[in-house]
């Protein structure tokens, strides 16, 4: 019986691997804050959070960043840089009650004729300009300065009777600019 | 609070302990994933339990592996929203004694966070064989997977998975309830391609008298084509 058992699995072992097939190549890790370019630090400790920053490198066939988490006053912040510590932009998670009045309405227009139906699930402010601008920007809100705000939105959209996951970023005062269909990871060793 | 103190006092009351009875072991699985179309695939398992020893935790009795029974299993599932999805199949149980045969209906609900992903999974099954009465279970598991590395698991990189799971039981008119607890170790080679080592303790019995503690050592490997 043993042998009938290690015979199966070597059955299927010969069957499926051909069927494995490699994927793009995309990775994100953990790094120390000392690997991390002296510009950047700086930038990151002008910015107080009062707590513990998580650094992060990310490599895909697209190039490679680094980023910084961590979070401020109850709102979460992520910071991007270039390899050389050049700033990329910086994502603040905002509630969507959060956002201008008028801001919400053309961001609402917009989905209702995308979807039949549509949650909101996350809200980012997202700031982009020179790194001098963005941190006048970010210590005093509305502070002036040459800066290109958008917003990035994750949601749950249905239409067609199919339910997706999208990521959709509007500008400053709410234009559709970019959508993107979310794919979710693997769930097979969590569902069996 | 006298209650409390009791339930603890009976816990670390060596006497009792002495008389529950234990059973260590193996259990390899090959786990693979179909997917067939936009919203529907196939689950096919296989997994053998190898059973090292069993006895008493006042008898120890030694070590031989020999194999205890082996499992054949195929679902069916549509998603039926973003994240959840109903299941249906049948599994083969091939054991000394003669084969049983179980049925499955499950309902399964993921939720991806930032840095980790929560699964709920309710199930139900009803198995049948010559041997037993046949048996109803109601089961609940809750399941956490977390990077050890990043945020979300990359290629060639390790995770963490723990899996908390209540089995109720009505056979022969008589209720069980069986707790389980399987942390484990995984490593993707990619998202589709998974192996998964840990501990599965299962505690049984406790209910009704000396309980029944299962410690068995998973080997999974998960497989998407």
């Amino acid at each position: 019986m043993k042998l009938l058992v290690i015979s199966n699995f070597l059955l299927f072992f010969l069957c499926i691997s051909p069927l494995i097939a490699q994927q793009k190549f995309e990775k994100e890790y953990r790094i120390e804050a000392a690997d991390v370019p002296l510009v950047a630090r700086q930038f990151v400790d002008s910015l107080d959070f009062g707590r513990r920053v998580r650094w992060y490198r990310e490599v895909s066939q697209q190039g490679e960043s680094i980023e910084a988490k961590s979070k401020r006053e109850g709102q979460k912040y992520s910071v991007e840089f270039g390899l050389s510590g050049d700033l990329q932009d910086v994502e603040i998670e905002i509630a969507w009650r959060d956002l201008p009045e008028a801001l919400r309405k053309n961001i609402e227009q917009s989905l209702k004729a995308e979807f039949d139906r549509f949650k909101i699930r996350k809200v980012q402010r997202q700031f982009t300009g020179k790194s001098k601008d963005i941190l006048n920007q970010l210590r005093q809100p509305d502070g002036g300065g040459d800066l290109t705000t958008k917003y990035e939105l994750v949601l749950k959209g249905r239409k067609g009777g199919e339910t997706n996951q999208f990521e959709y970023t509007f500008s400053a005062d709410g234009k559709l600019e970019k959508r993107a269909k979310m794919v979710f990871r693997n769930t097979d060793n969590l569902e069996y | 609070m006298k209650q409390t103190t009791l339930f603890f006092l009976c816990l670390l009351n060596t006497n009792l302990w002495a008389q529950n009875s234990y059973k260590l072991g193996m259990l390899p699985g090959l786990n693979i994933n179909q997917k067939l179309g936009k919203n529907w695939r196939l689950n096919y398992k296989l997994e053998s339990r190898l059973l090292g020893t069993e006895g008493r935790f006042s008898e120890p009795t030694p070590f031989a592996v020999q194999h205890s029974l082996t499992d054949l299993a195929v679902l069916s599932s549509r998603k039926v929203g973003l994240n959840n999805s109903l299941a249906g199949g049948y599994l083969l149980r091939l054991e000394k004694g003669g084969p049983s045969h179980r049925l499955i209906q499950q309902y399964t609900l993921v939720r991806s966070y930032d840095e980790f992903r929560l699964a709920h999974r309710f199930s139900a099954d009803q198995t049948f064989s010559k041997k037993e009465a046949g048996e109803v279970r109601l089961r609940y598991r809750v399941s956490f997977d977390v990077p050890l590395n990043g945020q979300e698991v990359d290629d060639r990189e390790f995770y963490l998975k723990i899996n908390n799971e209540y089995l109720n039981s009505l056979q022969g008119g008589s209720y069980g309830l069986e707790i389980r607890v399987v942390p484990s170790l995984g490593f993707a080679f990619n998202d589709n391609n998974k192996v998964e080592l840990g501990i599965d303790y299962r505690l049984t019995d406790f209910l009704s008298g000396p309980s029944e503690s299962c410690f068995w050592l998973p080997l999974s490997w998960y497989i998407g084509i």
